[in-house]
């Protein structure tokens, strides 16, 4: 991979502290490249953007740390891509604000590729968990990338339930291209690097600073043809790549709660609002991209016809038992009082249905079933 | 005239003969004590000296030299001031009687000033360790007289004061020898039983397993959720302790002087629960001469570690040794000397600071808090725990329902038959329980039948598991199985085991989950 004279520039101008990204915009929209902003005269600048920060670029005019920094990224297989450059996803020139340098790990193509934005809750419920990835899982199986913001919660969810089930999924992170925020994500974001992409507007070593994930949030619905929101309380962040796909023209879409969940207060608001409400992946399947995965009605509820399906091919003390989960944890002495086959036949059969991957812990000694 | 009586002292927990020499001699009229003597050993002196003088003996104006042998062994305590005492008064002149033979019996006993003769620690390891070695009788202090009488074939003569012991040894006033009496201690467990526990059904039907095969147990559990109330109660359900196991706690209570008046042997399993500020040296043991700490006297009971995260690290990395071995080896200057404690680890934790999570509404604390607070537990230990139990709150109509739920003695009636299984199995070895297997030992008394050894098989392989690990899963399937009564391992036993010995983390990925 090799850079061209303007990702240099690019890279110059991004150095720069105190330059954001409006004044960015301004100074290559009226310059026309970043090379000549780097070449233009003090007086120019002025005319542009105020003296101070036309100081800022004069007093900075120098390319090497910029072309060390370029060297980095391509020891590291970093893109570094602008509007204009050909990796530069067509999607994304298609909102306002932009991002003028964009950071990008695993494969650009996808980024151009058909993606629908899942966002949700840091903290969410585990039937919220559960649920994420299960659509996002289904999505992708269909071959729709699954495009999220890699924070705890539903959006890991939603990665690593595309991934699971053999799909692209596609990061946009709030911190610099090599910061793994939050932590507990650090095995997942090698996985999305290897599976998907992996892309940030902010370079080397940016930490992650609050202000800077909402921000990020315009991609994640600049990327996606359709936004899903699968819980989130009333005043989440989630709303806001909801509100911005609005803006942007794009589909949203929320799994509904009940009525007096706290955590779904702000996904059946967007219901109220319009959103449409989704409660099978084909719903969004046969909506945005008019795919229809089934053909029969009666199969049309695919998580449904998941847990049938496991249901058959257990033996009766086993059903006996899975037939007490969901998807609501269930501690293992309310499942031993429910079976009602007594504690030492219930606890082999969890341990079994366990290891066959049937039913899991999302905590210890509590459990639901897998879909 | 040189005279010589027996005496004991402890070394670790086991007793061994001192004998005491005595010679009175011409010369500069004082009293020299040699024979790697303790400070405390070397008051004895002074004590002795003022005993003998308020008892009406007169010291002659000469010189008088004690020696305790061998010479090699460090002496500590006070028990030495009553042999002292008799063998300095032999070399005066005294002649002993026809009904005693001072050459197989032991003297031991603290002398006040007033020549009356007080308790002293460690009697019963001292008595039992040397009777053994060809001494039929002790003379001992009166309120250790009933700790002695514990040992089978020994003549036991508890006396109050210097004189009475003359008057025994020369017999102008013969003492009638103690009887021992039946009674037979029950460490304070109260009233407690297990039918108080209602409902949770999992970690009854857990703790049944662990006493039965003395397993190693982590409970987790918010506050409150009943981890101190199900501990307290394991001794009720435990099997009861063979004469040589109560012989083996009461001589570690009696080292360290916690045999009070009138205790016997003690018959119930021991329970120790220390704080968790507890010191490395007080939990293993320690002094400059070694005294068993709490792992000892918890030795063939329950060791409960409650809030273990709570605990200092360093103190718990030194339990690993003393879990695997199930003896605390401890090196001095002089001499080594080790401990046993086989004891039953029951650790208890919050799964969180706050204590309260996964219930969200309550627990506030942040995943990298609950993360850091569980990872306060080394692996290393947690692989040497067998079983790990979820303990949840009651709801409010299981605590207050009328159902009875199974009581401790008819849990201990299951509990004590495998016992009786194991017991069996292992004779002839130093093996009581299942957990006690080690290393190639597993696989020489543990069969798995077919279906059992592929089920392990699989497990082996889906939950990547260490050897160690592996092997508690064996053990812990043989004890499911010997409460099932069942002659070899089958597939339900090794499932059950699993299901305990569930390596899933607490966390899995799931610290932001709300409820």
């Amino acid at each position: 991979m090799f850079f061209n004279e303007e990702v240099i520039y690019r890279l110059w101008l991004d150095t720069i502290d105190g330059i954001g990204l409006r004044t960015k915009k301004y100074l290559i929209k009226y310059f026309g490249s970043t090379q000549n902003v780097y070449h233009a005269e003090f007086g120019e600048l002025t005319k542009v953007i105020k003296s101070d920060r036309a100081e800022m670029i004069n007093n900075n005019r120098q390319l090497d740390k910029a072309k060390k920094l370029a060297e980095e990224y391509m020891r590291r297989n970093i893109t570094v891509t602008y509007p204009g450059h050909e990796l530069y996803p067509k999607k994304l020139k298609h909102i306002s604000d932009y991002p003028e340098i964009l950071y990008i790990r695993g494969d650009p193509g996808i980024l151009n590729d058909r993606l629908v934005g899942v966002v949700g809750s840091r903290y969410p419920s585990v039937y919220g968990r559960e649920i994420a990835g299960f659509l996002s899982g289904e999505l992708a199986k269909n071959e729709i990338g699954i495009i999220s913001g890699l924070a705890r919660g539903i959006d890991a969810a939603a990665h690593s339930g595309a991934i699971c089930a053999g799909g692209k999924t596609v990061a946009v992170l709030g911190c610099g291209i090599n910061v793994t925020y939050p932590r507990e994500n650090a095995e997942l974001f090698s996985q999305i690097e290897m599976s998907g992409a992996i892309i940030s507007e902010y370079g080397l070593g940016v930490p992650p600073i609050s202000g800077q994930f909402p921000v990020r949030n315009r991609i994640i619905s600049g990327l996606s043809d359709g936004v899903l929101v699968v819980e989130a309380k009333r005043k989440s962040g989630s709303l806001i790549t909801a509100d911005l796909a609005l803006e942007q023209g794009k589909q949203v879409y929320a799994v509904p709660g009940r009525m007096n969940d706290v955590l779904s207060e702000g996904t059946n608001n967007l219901i109220k609002q319009g959103a449409l409400c989704v409660t099978d992946a084909n719903d969004i399947l046969e909506e945005l991209f008019g795919i229809s995965a089934v053909d029969d009605e009666t199969e049309k509820n695919s998580l449904e016809m998941k847990i049938r399906k496991n249901i058959e091919s257990l033996t009766d003390e086993e059903a006996q038992v899975y037939s007490c989960l969901g998807l609501e944890p269930l501690f293992i002495d309310d499942i031993v009082k429910m079976s009602g086959i007594g504690i030492r036949k219930t606890i082999s059969i969890l341990y079994l249905l366990c290891s066959r991957g049937i039913i899991k812990q999302p905590l210890k000694g509590y459990y639901i079933v897998c879909i | 005239m040189f005279h010589k009586v027996s005496s004991s002292a402890v070394m670790g927990i086991d007793g061994v003969i001192i004998h005491v020499e005595a010679d009175v001699s011409d010369g500069l009229p004082m009293l020299s004590m040699v024979g790697c003597l303790s400070p405390s050993v070397r008051e004895a002196g002074e004590r002795v000296r003022t005993a003998l003088k308020n008892s009406d003996f007169f010291l002659p104006p000469k010189r008088i030299t004690v020696n305790l042998s061998p010479g090699n062994l460090k002496k500590y305590g006070t028990g030495f001031d009553l042999p002292i005492a008799v063998a300095i008064l032999l070399c005066m002149g005294i002649t002993p009687g026809e009904n005693i033979n001072l050459d197989t019996t032991l003297i031991i006993g603290e002398l006040g000033l007033d020549g009356m003769v007080k308790p002293v620690n460690g009697i019963l390891p001292m008595i039992y360790d040397c009777c053994g070695l060809g001494y039929d009788t002790c003379i001992v202090p009166a309120e250790n007289a009933k700790e002695a009488a514990l040992v089978d074939g020994v003549k036991v003569f508890g006396v109050e004061s210097l004189r009475q012991v003359i008057d025994e040894i020369t017999g102008t006033n013969s003492l009638a020898p103690y009887k021992g009496c039946d009674s037979h201690t029950v460490l304070e467990t109260g009233k407690l039983d297990f039918s108080e526990i209602k409902g949770q059904e999992s970690i009854r039907r857990g703790m049944e397993i662990a006493a039965a095969g003395f397993h190693n147990v982590l409970m987790t559990g918010a506050a409150g959720a009943g981890k101190s109330m199900i501990a307290k109660r394991l001794p009720t359900i435990m099997p009861k302790m063979t004469f040589e196991e109560s012989v083996q706690v009461t001589k570690i209570y009696s080292i360290n002087g916690m045999l009070k008046d009138g205790m016997g042997l003690i018959c119930e399993r021991p329970f120790r629960s220390p704080h968790h500020t507890i010191t490395g040296h007080a939990l293993i043991g320690g002094g400059v001469n070694p005294r068993p700490g709490e792992v000892s006297m918890a030795h063939n009971g329950v060791l409960f570690l409650d809030e273990l995260p709570e605990f200092n690290k360093n103190v718990l990395e030194v339990l690993r040794q003393p879990v695997e071995d199930g003896r605390v080896s401890l090196s001095r200057v002089n001499a080594s000397y080790v401990f046993p404690c086989d004891f039953m680890l029951v650790a208890a934790m919050n799964p969180c600071p706050c204590g309260f999570y996964p219930d969200r509404r309550r627990c506030t604390c942040t995943a990298a808090q609950i993360k850091k607070y569980q990872g306060r537990i080394s692996g290393p230990l947690l692989d040497r725990i067998d079983m790990y139990m979820e303990v949840r709150p009651l709801k409010y109509e299981s605590m207050f329902s009328e159902e009875e739920a199974e009581n401790s003695k008819s849990i201990r009636e299951r509990v004590e038959r495998a016992r009786l299984i194991q017991k069996k199995r292992y004779e002839g070895t130093m093996i009581y329980f299942n957990s006690q297997l080690e290393g190639a030992l597993v696989r020489k008394y543990i069969k798995l039948g077919p279906d059992a050894e592929n089920e392990l098989k699989t497990h082996a392989e889906h939950a990547n598991i260490s050897a160690r690990g592996m092997n508690r899963i064996i053990k812990l399937s043989r004890t499911i199985a010997d409460l099932d009564g069942s002659e070899d391992v089958q597939k339900r036993h090794v499932t059950e085991a699993c299901f305990y010995r569930n390596s899933t983390s607490r966390m899995e990925g799931g610290s932001d989950y709300v409820f």
